[in-house]
């Protein structure tokens, strides 16, 4: 954290030296630093070899031969150059981030709606039938058997069932008049 | 119409933009009235790198030759200096990699960014006080882009722009390593017995 700080802290002063004042080492080895160039400037003035005094015009004779080339056209567009891209660096940020705002508004606002615990996307309700019987054909004997004794106890269930029959007939649903005729008959033996 | 080039009024830039016109249009004349004036301080860069005044003088004949073909591409923001000195780095570079690899001529150093390190060589010659030297063998202790950043603004005196635009950065970057190079110089004198009363004077 302070080494963050540091870098900060250095990042200020390095863009903005004036606001910060600088102590005395740091002005006096700039000052030894501009000496020293200028001190090795001046005697490499003196050392280094020097170029030949017909360089111009050798160099002007070598151009007069030289063709200039095409400005370079980019004829193909890579991959490469759509990531490097800088326009779609920024796009591509601006709409991550407009994204990002929209998903962490949307679920601020869910939460004050939404009282359900949170079930990681799996639907809870007590729909669990397992223990009811939904058909005559039910394996269990004992649930088949309450629902027949039931049946039979209730007078006029037949005829409302042999009417539900007919309708389910009618309307082309064969399979649920079928199995209405398999109970009606259940409960007539 | 274009103003004549010997106009008292006209700004660096505008000489140059009327220059590169020219020059586009094929006039090798314009070219060498555009370089001349960088033409020492290349020749002075590559002779630092290469350590031969023959083969540095080669390396900006080709560094021009070659910035006068790709001249097309050259942008108008950008400064010919920082453009040449660049081509002449590279270019030096290159015949180093070369003379390294065929063993013409065994460099003492081997590293392949050869900025201030490269002018160590010549304190012999130079004749430095005890203290430049001292001070140069710290530079030559600090990474190459700080020595680098170091060179271009206190030898060459090149604004933060032009500097940025050699080292492929933005100035902040620029602005960030010397100040960077600066602290570590300081703290490898400032740790350093032999630097006690360096900044006392």
């Amino acid at each position: 954290m302070k080494n963050r700080f540091m870098n900060l802290k250095d990042w200020f002063r390095a863009q903005y030296p004036g606001l910060f004042p600088e102590d005395t080492d740091s002005v006096v080895l700039e000052n030894k630093i501009c000496s020293l160039f200028q001190h090795i400037k001046e005697k490499e003035d003196t050392i280094l070899p020097r170029m030949s005094n017909d360089f111009d015009v050798r160099m002007l004779n070598l151009l007069e031969s030289v063709s200039i080339d095409r400005p370079t056209e980019k004829t193909s567009f890579s991959f490469r150059d759509l990531i490097e891209n800088r326009t779609v660096q920024y796009s591509f940020s601006a709409v991550m981030a407009v994204s990002l705002v929209f998903v962490l508004l949307n679920r601020s606002q869910s939460e004050t709606t939404f009282t359900k615990n949170d079930s990681a996307g799996v639907v809870i309700e007590q729909n669990n039938y397992q223990y009811e019987p939904t058909s005559i054909d039910l394996s269990e004997p004992y649930q088949k058997r309450v629902l027949l004794d039931h049946l039979r106890s209730a007078p006029g269930s037949v005829y409302g069932l042999r009417e539900l029959e007919l309708y389910y007939e009618k309307t082309g649903r064969d399979a649920a008049a079928e199995e209405l005729h398999l109970l009606i008959e259940s409960i007539e033996r | 119409m274009p103003r004549p080039l010997e106009g008292k009024n006209m700004t660096l830039r505008e000489k140059e933009k009327i220059l590169l016109q020219k020059i586009k249009a094929g006039d090798p004349t314009a070219y060498m009235t555009l370089v001349s004036p960088f033409r020492e301080r290349l020749f002075r860069k590559a002779v630092s790198m290469v350590k031969d005044g023959d083969d540095a003088e080669d390396i900006v004949q080709d560094a021009l030759i070659s910035g006068y073909k790709s001249i097309q591409n050259f942008r108008a923001e950008a400064g010919v200096y920082t453009w040449l000195y660049r081509i002449v780095v590279n270019k030096s570079k290159d015949l180093l990699a070369k003379k390294k690899r065929g063993r013409e001529k065994p460099m003492d150093d081997s590293g392949d960014n050869q900025f201030v390190d490269s002018r160590v060589g010549y304190e012999k010659k130079l004749e430095l006080s005890e203290e430049s030297s001292y001070l140069m063998s710290k530079i030559a202790l600090l990474e190459d882009s700080y020595k680098q950043v170091l060179e271009l603004r206190y030898f060459e005196n090149l604004s933060y722009n032009e500097i940025a635009e050699i080292m492929e950065c933005n100035v902040g970057t620029v602005k960030s390593r010397l100040f960077k190079a600066k602290e570590f110089l300081k703290h490898l004198i400032q740790k350093d017995e032999k630097g006690e009363g360096f900044f006392e004077k």
